[in-house]
C-alpha cells in the first residue's frame, strides 16, 4: 500500500515537473528576468580589487542581478536559456516527430505485408554498428564551414536556415531506421494473430489492418519509444554542440585577444547548442556558461526519462493509480483552467522580452541597427579601454584593424600604448564610454564612426578622447581603425 | 557471416565517405567572378588591362569576370597590381552540385590512392600539414586510454550486477544511481569532473587532477573516467535486467528445491545462461565509450583521433573521414568478435540448430 502511494506521488511528481518543462518551454520567453536586446547588455562594471576602482568587462559570474552570469557581451544567461529552450527542445521534438512519422507507417507496413522487411533489417544494422556521431559529424563539419556558420551569420540569414534544414534531415535520416525496424517486427508479431488473419480475409487492406488493428496495440509502445528516441536526438544535439555545431546564427566574438586572437560565434537567440558550444570553449574563464546551458539540457533530459518511467509504470499497474474520470475530476480541472488563464494572461499582459537581432520585427528596423551599432561600438571601446587600463597592450590590438591608408589618423597599434602608460600611471582616470556619431571621415562610401572615451586627468579636469572606428562588418564585431584624440 | 560482415563495414566506410565529403558539392562563391577594389582610382580598364581575359561586369561594385574555376589564381595576380586595393571572391547562394560532388569524391580518393590521407590547417601555420606523420600518434594517445576503460567499465559493470543481483538491497541502490546516470549526456560529465579537477586544486593548492592537455602533457583520468561511467552504467543495466530474468526461470525453482544455495545458483546457472546478454551489450558499450572518447577529447582538449577536429589550434581539417572510418573500425572490430565469440560459445537451442 505505502509502495503504491509512493507510486502515485512519483507519477504525479513525473506529469508536474512535465508540464512545468512544457510551460518553460512555451512560454521562456515571457518569463526572462531581464531582455536580450542590444541596449541591455551588461558590458562593464566597475568594480573595487585591493581598494582600487578597476573597471572589469563581461562575462560576469552568478550574483544576485544575473543568477546563471552573463555571457561575453553581458547578456544575462538566464535569460538566454530561457530564451533558447523552444529552439533546442522544439526542434529535437520536430526532429522525432518527422521521423516517426516516416518509419511508423514504413514499418507498420513492411512488418504486415513482409515487403522490404530485410532492407529495413539491414539499414538499421548499418546504422546502429556504428555510434550516429561518426556518421553526423564528418557530414555536418564540411558543411559547417561551407555554408560559412563558423563566420557567425545572422539568424535570418538564409544560409542559416539552409543549414538547419540540413541538420534537421541528416538527423531525422540516421534515426529513421531504428524505429522501422522495431515497427516493423512488433507488426510481424501480431500480423501472424488470428484477428489479423480473420480481417484480411474479409478484405481489410494492409493499411487499415497495420492502423486499425495494430495501432491500438502498438500505442504505449510507440509513444514509450517515442519518448526514448526525443531524448536520444537531445543527447546528439548536445554532442553535436560541443563540437560547435548548433542551430541558429550568431555573432562572431573575439574572447582571446592572444596571438593569434580566439574567437566564438555567439547566439543571439540562447540556443542551447550555440550556448554550450560557446560554454565549452570558455570553460576554463567563464564554466558558469556551460555548467548552465548543460544543466539545462540535462534537467530536460531527466525530467522526460522520469516521465517516461512513471508512465510505464502507470501502464504497466493501472489499478494503484485509478481515479475518477477527467470530467468528474474537479480539482485537477480547476487547475488546468488556472493554468490556461495564466498562460493566457502571461501572453497578452507581458510582452515578449525577446527583441532579438534575428527576428527584426521592430517597427523601425533602422532604428534598430543604428542601436545596435551603437551598441556595439560602445562594448568594443569598453574592451579597448580595458585592456589599456590593464595594460593588455596585445589584447586592445585585438580588436583593432588597419584602416584605408587615404584617412589620416594615428594608428590604434602605434599609439593605444600611450593610452595605457597615462592610465597605468595615473595620470589619467577613465570615467566612461561617451557619445557615439557618425564620422565625417568616410572613404569609398563607408561609414566610421567616432566615439567618445571620457577620462579624468591627475588635476580633475575631465577630457573627451576619441577613438575612429568601423561598424560590424559580416558579423565580424566593430574594430577601432585610429585615434583622433588621445592623452597630451 | 562473415560475408554480412564484410557487407555492413563496406556500407559504414562508404557511408562515412559520403557523408562526410558531401561539402564538396556545396558551391559558396561564384567560380567564375571576382570583386576588386581599386586604391585611389576608378579607372578599371587601364588597371585591368593587363589581364585581357579579365571583363569588367559592374563598375559600380569592382564585379569582374574571370576564366571559370580560376579564382585562387586571379586573386593573387590581382593583388600584385600596385592600384588594386582588395580582390575577394563573390559570395552566391550555397547550391548542391552533383556534378561538382562526384568530381570532389573522385579526387579524395585519387589522393588515398596516392596516400594523401587528409591535411590539418592550424591557427599559426599557414600550409597545411598531413595528417599521416600525426596519425600513429593519435591513435596510440586515444587508445592508451580507450583500451583501460574499457577493460575497467566491463569488470566494473559486471561486478556490480553481479553484486546487486546477489544483495537486493544494494542491487536497488544501484539502480538508482544507474538510471541518473544514463540520463546524464556524456559532456556533462566531463564539465562536473573538471569542475571537481578545479575544486580540488583549489584546495589543494595544486593540480590534482589535470582538466586540459598543455602540450605534450595529456590528462588521463577526466577522460578515463568520462569513458568509463556510461559503459559501465550500460553493462550494469542490461546485466541486472538479464540477471533477474532468470531469476523467474523455472530451472532456478527446481535448482532451489533441490538446496542449491543462492550463490551457487548464480555461479553456475545464471551467469552461464546470461552470457549471450552480456556479448548483446558489449558492442553497445564499445559504440558508446567511442562516443565519449570523442566528446571527452573535445572537452580536455585532447590531440586525439575524436578530439583533433575541434581542437583550439586547429582552423580547419580535411582528414575526419579517415579518423571517422578508424574509430568506426574499432567499434566494427568489437561486433566482429563478438559474433565470433557467440557462435562459439552460445549453445544453439532452436530447432534445428
Amino acid at each position: 500500500m505505502r509502495t503504491a502511494a509512493m507510486q502515485r506521488l512519483q507519477y504525479r511528481l513525473a506529469v508536474t515537473l512535465m508540464i512545468l518543462l512544457v510551460l518553460t518551454t512555451l512560454f521562456g520567453h515571457v518569463l526572462m528576468p531581464q531582455p536580450i536586446t542590444p541596449d541591455m547588455n551588461d558590458t562593464y562594471r566597475w568594480e573595487t580589487v585591493d581598494g582600487v576602482r578597476t573597471m572589469v568587462t563581461a562575462p560576469f559570474p552568478p550574483d544576485s542581478q544575473n543568477w546563471l552570469g552573463t555571457d561575453h557581451r553581458g547578456y544575462d544567461v538566464l535569460s538566454m536559456i530561457l530564451n533558447g529552450a523552444k529552439y533546442t527542445l522544439g526542434f529535437s521534438l520536430a526532429v522525432t516527430f518527422c521521423r516517426y512519422l516516416i518509419a511508423l507507417p514504413v514499418g507498420l507496413l513492411a512488418g504486415v505485408t513482409g515487403r522490404g522487411r530485410s532492407l529495413l533489417a539491414t539499414l538499421q544494422m548499418i546504422v546502429s554498428s556504428v555510434p550516429a556521431l561518426l556518421i553526423v559529424f564528418p557530414a555536418l563539419y564540411g558543411l559547417y564551414l561551407a555554408y560559412g556558420m563558423s563566420e557567425g551569420l545572422s539568424p535570418d540569414d538564409p544560409k542559416v536556415f539552409q543549414f538547419m534544414v540540413l541538420l534537421f534531415a541528416l538527423l531525422v535520416l540516421i534515426g529513421l531506421f531504428q524505429p522501422a525496424h522495431q515497427f516493423s517486427e512488433r507488426a510481424r508479431y501480431y500480423a501472424d494473430k488470428l484477428f489479423v488473419t480473420v480481417s484480411r480475409t474479409i478484405g481489410a487492406s494492409d493499411w487499415r489492418i497495420a492502423f486499425r488493428h495494430l495501432m491500438p496495440h502498438l500505442r504505449p509502445e510507440v509513444l514509450f519509444a517515442f519518448l526514448a528516441d526525443f531524448v536520444q536526438v537531445l543527447f546528439l544535439v548536445g554532442q553535436l554542440a560541443v563540437l560547435s555545431i548548433f542551430l541558429g546564427g550568431g555573432e562572431v566574438f573575439v574572447i582571446d585577444a592572444d596571438d593569434p586572437s580566439s574567437a566564438v560565434v555567439l547566439t543571439q537567440s540562447g540556443e542551447w547548442g550555440a550556448l554550450i558550444a560557446y560554454g565549452a570553449k570558455t570553460f576554463r574563464t567563464a564554466p558558469w556558461i556551460i555548467a548552465a546551458s548543460g544543466g539545462s539540457l540535462t534537467v530536460s533530459i531527466l525530467i522526460l526519462t522520469f516521465f517516461s518511467k512513471q508512465w510505464q509504470n502507470r501502464l504497466a499497474r493501472p489499478a494503484i493509480y485509478r481515479s475518477r474520470p477527467w470530467r468528474a475530476n474537479k480539482p485537477a480541472l480547476a487547475a488546468v483552467t488556472a493554468a490556461v488563464v495564466a498562460c493566457t494572461a502571461l501572453l497578452l499582459v507581458l510582452p515578449s522580452r525577446t527583441e532579438m537581432a534575428a527576428t527584426g520585427l521592430a517597427t523601425d528596423e533602422q532604428l534598430r541597427q543604428q542601436e545596435e551599432i551603437r551598441s556595439d561600438l560602445t562594448r568594443t571601446a569598453a574592451n579597448v579601454v580595458a585592456a589599456t587600463l590593464n595594460d593588455r597592450l596585445s589584447e586592445a590590438i585585438a580588436y583593432t584593424m588597419s584602416g584605408p591608408p587615404e584617412i589620416k589618423v594615428d594608428r590604434p597599434a602605434l599609439v593605444l600604448d600611450r593610452w595605457s602608460k597615462a592610465f597605468v600611471s595615473g595620470r589619467y582616470a577613465f570615467v566612461d564610454i561617451g557619445e557615439v556619431r557618425v564620422s565625417d571621415l568616410s572613404f569609398d562610401r563607408s561609414t566610421f564612426y567616432e566615439v567618445d572615451v571620457r577620462v579624468q586627468s591627475q588635476s580633475g579636469g575631465e577630457e573627451t578622447w576619441r577613438l575612429l572606428m568601423t561598424p560590424r562588418m559580416r558579423n565580424f564585431g566593430s574594430r577601432v581603425i585610429g585615434v583622433l584624440d588621445g592623452p597630451k | 557471416m562473415i560475408l554480412r560482415g564484410l557487407i555492413i563495414f563496406v556500407c559504414v566506410v562508404a557511408g562515412i565517405f559520403l557523408a562526410s565529403n558531401v561539402d564538396k558539392g556545396v558551391e559558396r562563391f561564384a567560380p567564375d567572378q571576382l570583386h576588386v577594389q581599386l586604391r585611389g582610382t576608378d579607372e578599371y580598364e587601364r588597371v585591368l588591362a593587363k589581364l585581357p581575359e579579365v571583363h569588367i561586369l559592374d563598375r559600380e561594385t569592382g564585379l569582374v569576370q574571370i576564366p571559370y574555376g580560376q579564382t585562387t589564381a586571379y586573386i593573387e595576380r590581382l593583388r600584385e597590381h600596385p592600384e588594386v586595393g582588395m580582390a575577394f571572391l563573390v559570395p552566391v547562394e550555397p547550391t548542391f552540385s552533383l556534378k561538382r560532388y562526384g568530381s570532389e569524391l573522385s579526387k579524395q580518393l585519387n589522393q588515398y590512392r596516392e596516400g594523401n590521407y587528409g591535411e590539418l590547417y592550424y591557427n599559426r601555420a599557414p600550409r597545411a600539414y598531413p595528417i599521416n606523420s600525426y596519425l600513429e600518434n593519435m591513435i596510440s594517445r586515444s587508445l592508451s586510454y580507450l583500451i583501460p576503460a574499457l577493460i575497467f567499465s566491463v569488470t566494473a559493470g559486471l561486478l556490480l550486477a553481479i553484486w546487486g543481483s546477489l544483495q537486493p538491497r544494494i542491487g536497488r541502490l544501484l539502480d538508482g544511481g544507474q538510471a541518473l546516470l544514463m540520463a546524464l549526456p556524456d559532456f556533462f560529465i566531463v564539465v562536473l569532473l573538471q569542475i571537481l579537477a578545479i575544486f580540488l586544486a583549489k584546495a589543494a593548492g595544486r593540480t590534482v587532477i589535470k582538466i586540459m592537455q598543455v602540450g605534450d602533457d595529456v590528462p588521463f583520468v577526466i577522460p578515463f573516467l568520462a569513458i568509463v561511467i556510461l559503459p559501465t552504467a550500460l553493462i550494469y543495466g542490461a546485466m541486472r535486467i538479464a540477471f533477474d530474468r532468470e531469476w523467474q526461470e523455472s530451472y532456478i525453482m527446481t535448482a532451489k528445491s533441490k538446496g542449491l544455495t543462492r550463490t551457487q545458483i548464480f555461479f553456475r546457472h545464471i551467469l552461464r545462461n546470461t552470457l549471450e546478454d552480456f556479448l548483446v551489450i558489449l558492442p553497445k558499450s564499445v559504440a558508446l565509450a567511442v562516443t565519449s572518447l570523442v566528446i571527452a577529447e573535445v572537452m580536455t582538449g585532447v590531440f586525439g583521433l575524436g578530439g583533433y577536429a575541434v581542437n583550439e589550434r586547429i582552423t580547419y581539417v580535411t582528414s575526419l573521414p579517415i579518423t571517422c572510418v578508424l574509430l568506426a573500425a574499432f567499434v566494427m572490430a568489437t561486433h566482429l568478435i563478438v559474433a565470433v565469440l557467440r557462435n562459439t560459445l552460445i549453445v544453439q537451442t532452436k530447432e534445428g540448430a
